[in-house]
């Protein structure tokens, strides 16, 4: 099954997790089986129109999806998904 | 030609065949733009003047504070209340008095910026806002020089090396910062003290290879370090064709308003508060009142802990937007947090959903626990 990692940052709305399982054949519906689950994770990751948000990038293993397919970048079951929000302290 | 005294300095680095005398003659001759005194700049920049870098900049618009002493390893108690590049200036110039370092007590504006920065060979991005470093990203490309990025918060830490002439830059990768009010910075969400000697000492490490044009450097790579697995993985970095700046058909040629650009009000855009502040004293008045208001605390729940006003509802602003419904928009509400940075930003966040009877507790529970009740902590 496919695997999920965010930062600390976004655990907070995934009750604390940083790793978690993954459903789906895509990362959409792998984003959007995460998000039905865990509703607050959505403003995070989606603008109101429902777009990704350009702060928001999300690599498969060490790719970009932007330079794969996008959201409809097929997951297999080895797949690690990462998600990298800009943070900015310093 | 270095000295004697110089050789006996930098012994251990001599000693390396990847920097021995030629290599420590290039720092020597190097220069430097460390932009940010605070907690990644200090290990930058005491690490660099160690380290021989001959000329080092120094940009930072700050006082050093009782609260940064648990992170910013340049200053200590004897600087409190002093200007952060001075404080740190004194700290290098004693570590190594041979360091020429440049300070600038000024913030870093597209007024400034490209004429500061066109000194130094390489710019290191150690600032705390998303203004300053989309500034710093596009100095660095419109000039041609390499910027190292890092950046940090709670127990995680990024950090790259952007080169727009080969390579991505800050923008390929975050081509447009997020919306207000949804990312905390440190201030607000605070950082483990010793994440940023972990990021600002890869910084260091980075611009020091730059420098001397060794190793493989961070360029092309995301580095993503977590402190509490203990944990570094590495994402690959690509130029996006689309880049605003770097791209194919670059729409920025010319320095912008970062400000705007990230939706935060700046020194230039003053935000008229008064409609929406309300003070510590006015508020408790208003508590007594049967036309009593709502408090919302917007802080995390383990800051409640700390400290906490009676019978506030608690809903922390990064989850604020998707719990809206919640609240009742009818109702006269009062927002807070630690010190009136994220309630400000809720009150934004919630105007904007129309809520129209907001108000912001201004200085947050620090001004509560300063003009109203001083059995509460400050933190
Ligand atoms: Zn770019």
């Amino acid at each position: 099954m496919p695997r999920l990692r965010v930062p600390a940052l976004l655990k907070y709305y995934l009750q604390d997790q940083t790793e978690l399982p993954l459903e789906g054949e895509t990362v959409q519906e792998a984003l959007q089986h995460l998000t039905s689950q865990y509703p607050q994770m959505t403003p995070h990751l989606f603008d109101p129109a429902g777009r990704l948000r350009r702060h928001i990038n999300i690599f498969l293993n060490q790719e970009n999806i932007r330079t794969l397919q996008g959201l409809q970048t097929p997951l297999r079951p080895e797949d690690t998904l990462k998600i990298v929000p800009s943070v900015t302290g310093g | 030609m270095l000295t004697h005294d110089q050789i006996l300095r930098y012994s251990r680095h001599l000693l390396i065949p990847e920097v021995g005398l030629t290599g420590q003659q290039k720092l020597h001759n190097a220069s430097a733009l460390i932009i940010g005194a605070g907690g990644l700049g200090s290990p930058i920049a005491l690490y660099l003047a160690a380290a021989g870098v001959g000329r080092i900049g120094l940009l930072d618009y700050d006082v050093v504070e009782e609260t940064n002493l648990q992170r910013q390893i340049a200053h200590g108690m004897s600087s409190l209340g002093k200007r952060k590049v001075e404080s740190a200036r004194a700290r290098m110039l004693d570590i190594n008095p041979d360091a020429k370092v440049e300070t600038y007590d000024q913030p870093f504006t597209s007024a400034n910026a490209l004429q500061i920065a066109a000194n130094y060979d390489v710019l290191i991005d150690g600032s705390d806002n998303f203004p300053t470093r989309y500034l710093s990203n596009d100095v660095a490309v419109l000039l041609g020089k390499p910027l190292v990025y890092g950046s940090i918060f709670r127990f995680d830490g990024q950090a790259s090396v952007f080169d727009a002439r080969t390579g991505p830059c800050y923008r390929c990768l975050f081509p447009e910062p997020p919306p207000p009010g949804l990312v905390p910075t440190c201030a607000e969400g605070g950082v483990l003290g010793v994440l940023p000697g972990v990021i600002g000492s890869i910084q260091a490490t980075e611009a020091l290879k730059i420098l001397l044009g060794i190793g493989d450097t961070l360029q092309g790579r995301l580095l993503l370090y977590n402190a509490l697995d203990m944990s570094f993985d590495f994402v690959t970095l690509r130029k996006n064709p689309q880049c605003r700046i770097c791209g194919e058909n670059p729409q920025i040629t010319q320095l912008i308003d970062y400000e705007a650009f990230c939706g935060v009000p700046g020194q230039n855009h003053p935000v008229s508060a008064e409609d929406w502040d309300i003070t510590a004293p006015e508020l408790a008045r208003r508590l007594q009142t049967d036309s009593a208001p709502l408090l919302l605390d917007v802080r995390e729940p383990h800051e409640l802990q700390i400290s906490a006003l009676p019978g506030a509802l608690n809903i922390p602003l990064g989850t604020l937007a998707a719990r809206l419904s919640e609240l009742d928009s009818a109702r006269e509400m009062v927002v807070l947090c630690r010190a009136g940075t994220r309630s400000s930003r809720a009150v934004g966040l919630l105007t904007a959903a129309g809520f129209r009877r907001v108000k912001n507790l201004q200085g947050g529970i620090h001004a509560w626990a300063r003009e109203v009740d001083p059995s509460l902590a400050v933190y």
